[in-house]
């Protein structure tokens, strides 16, 4: 729990550890439907999306290869009933018919709007191209094939082995929270401990000569990925989130402001992520106007400076110092803030969450960012950036007359 | 930014009559608020989360002080500032992202935004910078700011929301600058000069109704520096943008534009901010469909925001008068039916008081999308910022919550009969096959 005093709202989020695609044989888009099944399943007359809609919230799922992210984004005047909601329907789960339903449809939808995203298909074509077994390597959508074939007692199974003590964290940020409160709640609603089951290994694919095919999507692109160091390598994880910055923060990295010079309307993303076993480093460029080999081109030659040698110490002290701003603004809202811990304590390193910090950044993450030099950015950039990448492409798919993009943004519930 | 469907829940909602609770309000941190003796006003809320702290300078001529023939001069004037030499011959821009922090602005109805987020100890000296590129932007980035902004204008164009919610100003906000597109027109924007920009400069430069809006970990040291920066400003009070006369007739209006689907926008009269039927006017938004915020159509560095997928409600407040505009697309629903359930709806609201329910529940959505419209520090800063031009001052905020929370059904009532009247259609369609 940490108090963010600024804004009237507090994000409430649990957390759960768990393979996206499900214990034993790989079912892509399980934890999907089992977390969109839980908030539409109603108790006393009313669903978790009921309830938050109802006080004026905003409640998300997220769900990532390995944990789901279930979120209420709540008024400061309702935080403590929609904390109390959050955890009764999470930390108890339950499923039934109409919940199951409802979720089936909302993630077929789901399902249709992320298979024409560049972005989507080429981050789920990088892990793919880089994880030979595990969560990593399958779609947190699945397939439809496959959604049709999932049944009620699928989703009821996937929560019984999920959502377990072990597995679960909850983070609160806002202000005008009761703590005190709120930590009564979590005791009264945390369940029995239950045996949490083992998340499958990840294990890494053998690097791959040629590009990988990432299928049709609304425009084309192309991807780069790199595997990173393990979160348990603090300096390394720290150095790799240096050279995201400075290559691909938007308006500001070297990357990032050279797709866009020539090509303003081309979407440009990238970012290293910290992971507990294996880190993601990855851009992609999407609605480019270059071909794919062009971009690949282009995108080397601004990273080119970072691998030649050290950065200057004028330089690597400026590009420090924004760093750090950059990482604090990143991490300013109740619902960033409670994402970073929540994504931090996923990859078993809760201490080393970015948002873990005070005024006075005495914390584990800046003291690591405080402790990088020139040479150790450099040995990171060398280890991780100079092996060939692995490459993905989209090719746009034709065109459809009277087809529109649909509007949710996200995973908005 | 979120934009929803006008979907048949958000008007379904009109005929639910559970129980709810009456919400309670929460509260905006306590604000300082400083008048130097020149008018400007310093506000600021300060946190200690993080050594970070973002501002807001709000200077007093924005789209409604433009003309017919220098539309688009307020982006441009704008754009330059932000790419003045402040620092060794570094643009304000990139004085700022160098270190970490970035600046931005906005063109908003009756005044210009510009917004810095930095490091606590680079803000006071990045407003400093802010204030003497306000003063003076540099003639030599009036071409560039000219094409950033003509660039930008050419996509709202195209773009059938953007086309849509122009098309409706132009009607209803005729006699101001409020009337054009927000980045000017490309035959108007190539004939503006720097003298052109130099006027507009000079146009804002008032004490009275500038406000520079803090939010973050800030000293007071450091407060008292960001008002020494505006301590030269001249010691005199804006004057009053060209008023607006109430549109009291039916419009349709149609556009042509390369898209697949029609688009359409339903535009009404609104109460603006200060008025004492924003309230209600605000639980109606709840009411008629929850859509973007204030900002959602707004233009400013790097453009418009993004708005291609627009649906649903949007209310800006901040012109006067108000405006409530509906928006369709074809893509994602049936506009026929959608603009059924709107008039059923809006009668619905005019013929007689809702159920008390009814009226709580959607108190609490507003109350929600209120309190949810504030999380970053940016956001922060803006409503700080604007409170304090409001009768209450910094109390606005809080204010505002209260009014919320205390609307009744008779209240919305008698603001829709007042406001959702007459409205503007404004039609986009395909550009069919030989035109």
């Amino acid at each position: 729990m940490r108090r963010a005093t600024l804004s009237p709202t507090a994000a409430l989020e649990v957390w759960i550890v768990s393979p996206a695609d499900g214990y034993g044989t790989s079912t892509p888009g399980i934890a999907r439907l089992t977390a969109l099944g839980i908030v539409a399943t109603k108790v006393d007359g009313q669903s978790l999306r009921d309830i938050v809609r109802e006080a004026g919230g905003q409640l998300m799922i997220s769900v990532f290869p390995s944990s789901t992210e279930i979120s209420v984004l709540a008024p400061g005047n309702a935080a403590g009933p929609l904390a109390q909601a959050l955890l009764a329907r999470v930390l108890h789960p339950a499923i039934d018919d109409a919940g199951f339903r409802d979720a089936k449809l909302r993630l077929a939808e789901q399902q249709a709007v992320a298979s024409t995203d560049p972005d989507v298909l080429l981050r789920d074509a990088i892990f793919g191209g880089l994880f030979a077994g595990g969560p990593f390597r399958a779609s947190t959508y699945g397939a439809p094939t496959v959604l049709k074939e999932l049944g009620l007692a699928d989703a009821q199974s996937y929560a019984v082995a999920a959502y377990v003590p072990a597995n679960e964290i909850v983070v609160a940020v806002g202000g005008g929270l009761d703590e005190a409160a709120l930590s009564a709640q979590i005791a009264q609603a945390a369940p029995s401990a239950a045996r949490s089951q083992a998340m499958p290994a990840s294990t890494r694919s053998q690097p791959q000569s040629t590009a990988l095919n990432g299928g049709l999507a609304d425009t084309g692109g192309v991807a780069l990925g790199w595997a990173g160091p393990a979160v348990s390598d603090e300096r390394m994880s720290t150095a790799m989130d240096f050279i995201s910055d400075y290559l691909t923060r938007p308006d500001y990295g070297l990357v990032a402001k050279a797709i866009a010079a020539d090509d303003p309307r081309a979407d440009f993303n990238g970012q290293f992520i910290t992971l507990r076993d294996t880190g993601i480093f990855y851009m992609t460029v999407a609605a480019g106007k270059r071909s794919p080999d062009a971009t690949i081109a282009a995108i080397n030659e601004a990273m080119a400076p970072l691998l030649r040698g050290p950065l200057s110490k004028p330089e690597f002290d400026r590009a420090l110092a924004a760093f750090r701003v950059h990482t604090l603004r990143d991490t300013q809202t109740p619902e960033e803030m409670a994402d970073n811990y929540g994504w931090y304590f996923s990859q078993g390193a809760p201490a080393y969450a970015p948002a873990a910090t005070d005024m006075t950044l005495s914390s584990d993450y800046y003291s690591q960012a405080a402790a990088l030099t020139p040479d150790i950015v450099f040995e990171a950039a060398k280890t991780y950036l100079s092996v060939k990448p692995v490459i993905a492409t989209v090719a746009p798919r034709p065109l459809t007359p009277g087809t529109t993009s649909m509007l949710i943004e996200g995973t908005r519930q | 930014m979120i934009a929803r469907t006008l979907a048949a829940t958000a008007l379904a909602f009109l005929t639910l009559t559970a129980a709810a609770p009456a919400p309670d309000v929460a509260h905006f941190p306590q604000a300082s608020t400083l008048r130097l003796p020149n008018g400007v006003i310093i506000t600021a809320q300060i946190s200690s989360d993080a050594p970070i702290a973002s501002a807001a300078v709000f200077v007093p001529a924005g789209l409604a002080q433009q003309n017919a023939t220098n539309a688009g001069i307020a982006a441009i004037t704008a754009a330059a500032v932000l790419r003045t030499p402040v620092d060794n011959g570094k643009s304000l821009t990139a004085a700022a992202q160098a270190a970490g922090g970035d600046v931005a602005y906005t063109v908003d109805p009756e005044a210009t935004r510009f917004e810095i987020e930095a490091q606590t100890s680079a803000l006071p000296q990045l407003l400093a910078d802010l204030a003497k590129a306000l003063a003076a932007p540099d003639p030599s980035q009036f071409a560039a700011a000219r094409t950033e902004v003509a660039a930008a204008a050419k996509s709202d164009e195209n773009n059938p929301a953007m086309v849509a919610y122009a098309m409706v100003r132009q009607v209803r906000y005729q006699g101001t600058g409020f009337a054009f597109p927000q980045g000017g027109r490309s035959t108007s924007l190539t004939r503006l000069t720097v003298a052109d920009m130099q006027r507009f400069a000079a146009s804002y430069q008032y004490g009275a109704g500038t406000v520079i809006a803090l939010a973050g970990a800030l000293q007071p040291g450091q407060i008292d520096a960001v008002g020494k920066s505006f301590a030269s400003w001249p010691a005199r009070s804006a004057p009053q943008p060209p008023s607006v006369t109430a549109e009291k007739r039916q419009h349709e209006i149609v556009a042509h534009r390369n898209i697949q689907v029609p688009w359409l926008a339903v535009g009404y009269a609104a109460p603006s901010q200060f008025s004492k039927d924003f309230p209600a006017m605000l639980v109606i938004q709840a009411l008629l469909g929850r859509g973007g915020d204030v900002h959602a159509f707004s233009f400013g560095s790097g453009g418009s925001a993004e708005t291609a997928d627009y649906v649903g409600a949007y209310y800006q407040y901040e012109a006067r008068p108000g405006s409530f505009l509906i928006f369709f697309n074809g893509g994602s629903g049936d506009i026929d039916a959608g603009l059924k359930q709107l008039e059923e709806g809006i009668s619905r609201l005019r013929s007689q008081p809702l159920p008390e329910e009814l009226v709580t529940r959607a108190k609490k959505l507003a109350l929600g999308d209120y309190y949810l419209s504030v999380t970053s520090l940016s956001d922060a800063a803006w409503l700080l910022g604007r409170s304090a031009t409001s009768p209450d001052g910094a109390g606005f905020e809080d204010a505002l919550a209260a009014r919320i929370s205390s609307v009744s059904a008779a209240d919305i009532q008698r603001v829709a009969r007042q406001y959702l009247a007459d409205e503007t259609v404004a039609v986009v369609l395909p550009v069919s096959s030989g035109r």
